[in-house]
């Protein structure tokens, strides 16, 4: 296998503590005591808000939860670029580090910004509630 | 880029041969034969079954290896510090006559820096205004059809189709637009084989190839950067200054690449739901089918059936050591058709889940630049062929390509029938 770091799905989850008591009262996060809310915002400002268990990668979420937009033609490996995503500003800095494999498959896409993902290499978990990302027009 | 066989070395013929019977150590999926017979299958088949990562030692094309699982083939596609593009993806060893630079044959980092000047074609601005284009040229195409009579679907509109958009890529004079057919067919064509008669007159197709483009690209240097391919590759920081045989290279790889491919699947899906009616009535019945048959059509078609990779390093793949240097042939023809990734691989589904997941793209660094510029020009075929008649039907036998790179047809005769 190739040398490069990819990360896949990991189960993270620190706090054995009710999430509820903790995050109840934010009202743009999930309610659900340990599940986590993210927003995707299509090319025509069309949005679907999911909530979900903080695991797996942001790309699985979506798949699971059909949001449209998100191809992943390779199953989430980081062979493709077929589920980029725009991160929205305030999240950029919680969503992880972009390794090398992934900075060539977003080289594949002719619309890369500096806030491009793939959603298959962002991890969730519980930091990224409330996490907002916006689904390219087309995916590459 | 090419085909062509190595001359005067003796080899034996694939045609005709019991797959299932015949040493396995013989298999030659490079032999173009076997694909023009359409006799392939099989024989890719007891490969993944008996030997996934085969060594064919004695072939028209020399010795190399065989890579036939989905998951391998990812493996070697995905892995271009081990298996090389350099100096060729052809099968055909690289020689002064049969190769150009062009950055599909090149590693990063100067692959990606060459393929970001030419991508930005694909760019969404760009496809949205080329859908209109496509849908009315696709419109016009249709319109012209002859009505219950026997015609060449091939020739009346799948090249038609492909090349009309080519010439609108690269902003290429509409009239001489059949010319960007002939070289391309050209380029890929075996010498002797219907297309072109020898290596001298590919040569000289190739060259005029080459006039033609350096005069364009001249004036298109001195203006200011337009929208299409010649202006992308004479103005961009990274293609500016390549000599006239890396310009001829890399133009060979996009007339090749936005040709042939989509030129086939657009045959090849109306074969296939000829020759599975009951898909054919799905699709009647649920029009909104046709993106997910769409994907379902270039994996069943696999326009290109392989890419070849030169191993870089000593490796071991499925248990199998390739050594440094070793020619690696990724069919994703066969991939395409393995159960063990995709479920019930050997039928043709309109409805298929997960239909996207396919080969036929490549995966890595050089997945197809124009995937979803061919997906557009599929699905507006296919929407108005809907709109249109009832049955495209297969009236004859086609007529299949000798090649077992450009996986294809010279013929299918149809007749179409109006709604």
């Amino acid at each position: 296998m190739p040398n490069y770091a990819r990360k896949g799905a990991r189960k993270t989850s620190p706090f054995p503590l009710p999430g509820i008591l903790l995050l109840s009262f934010l009202t743009d996060r999930a309610d659900v005591s340990d599940m986590i809310r993210v927003t995707f915002i299509a090319h025509d400002a069309s949005t679907k808000v999911i909530d979900v268990e903080p695991d797996g990668s942001l790309m699985q979420a979506a798949k699971s939860n059909s949001v449209p937009g998100i191809d992943a033609d390779c199953g989430g490996e980081c062979y493709c670029a077929t589920c980029h995503v725009f991160v929205d500003a305030g999240w950029l800095d919680r969503v992880g580090r972009i390794e090398h494999w992934e900075e060539s498959m977003l080289g594949l896409t002719p619309d890369r910004q500096p806030n491009s993902r793939l959603a298959c290499q962002i991890r969730l978990g519980e930091a990224l509630n409330g996490l907002v990302v916006t689904t390219p027009e087309f995916q590459y | 880029m090419n085909e062509t066989p190595a001359v005067g070395k003796k080899t034996w013929s694939m045609v005709g041969r019991d797959p299932w019977t015949m040493p396995l150590e013989e298999i030659d999926l490079s032999h173009p034969g076997i694909w023009q017979a359409n006799e392939f299958l099989p024989f890719m088949e007891r490969l993944r079954k008996e030997d996934p990562v085969h060594y064919c030692k004695h072939s028209a094309v020399g010795a190399y290896w065989s890579v036939t699982k989905y998951a391998d083939i990812m493996q070697v596609d995905t892995s271009p510090e081990i298996y090389s593009s350099e100096p060729t993806i052809g099968i055909v060893d690289a020689n002064a006559d049969n190769t150009f630079p062009m950055f599909i044959a090149m590693d990063p980092p100067k692959h990606d820096e060459q393929r970001k000047v030419v991508q930005s074609v694909v760019a969404p601005m760009n496809l949205k205004n080329l859908e209109s284009v496509i849908r009315q040229r696709v419109c016009a195409i249709l319109d012209r059809l002859p009505l219950g009579e026997r015609f060449n679907w091939v020739e009346k509109v799948s090249i038609e189709l492909t090349t009309q958009m080519l010439a609108t890529l690269f902003d290429f004079p509409f009239e001489d637009r059949h010319k960007l057919t002939r070289w391309s067919d050209a380029f890929t064509a075996i010498p002797g084989k219907g297309i072109v008669d020898s290596y001298e007159q590919r040569q000289e197709l190739i060259q005029e190839c080459l006039a033609c483009f350096t005069r364009l690209w001249n004036q298109r240097v001195n203006r200011e950067p337009g929208n299409d391919l010649i202006s992308m590759l004479a103005h961009g920081a990274a293609t500016r200054n390549m000599s006239p045989n890396e310009y001829l290279g890399n133009v060979m790889l996009l007339i090749v690449g936005g040709n042939d491919t989509t030129r086939n699947s657009i045959s090849g899906g109306v074969l296939a739901l000829n020759e599975n009616p009951a898909e054919y009535q799905k699709l009647r019945a649920n029009p909104a089918l046709i993106p997910n048959m769409v994907s379902e059509i270039v994996r069943w078609q696999t326009p290109l059936a392989h890419m070849r990779r030169t191993a870089k390093t000593d490796t071991v793949l499925r248990g199998k050591t390739i050594k440094a240097g070793d020619k690696v042939v990724m069919w994703y023809a066969s991939g395409n058709r393995d159960e063990d990734a995709i479920p019930r691989a050997n039928e043709f589904l309109v409805d298929r889940p997960n239909a996207r997941q396919h080969l036929s793209f490549g995966f890595g660094i050089h997945r197809c630049m124009g995937n979803r510029l061919a997906e557009m020009q599929l699905r507006i075929v296919w929407e108005e062929i809907m709109r249109r008649f009832h049955a495209v039907e297969v009236v004859g036998a086609p007529k299949r390509i000798y090649s077992s790179f450009v996986k294809g047809y010279s013929e299918l005769p149809v007749v179409v029938h109006p709604l």
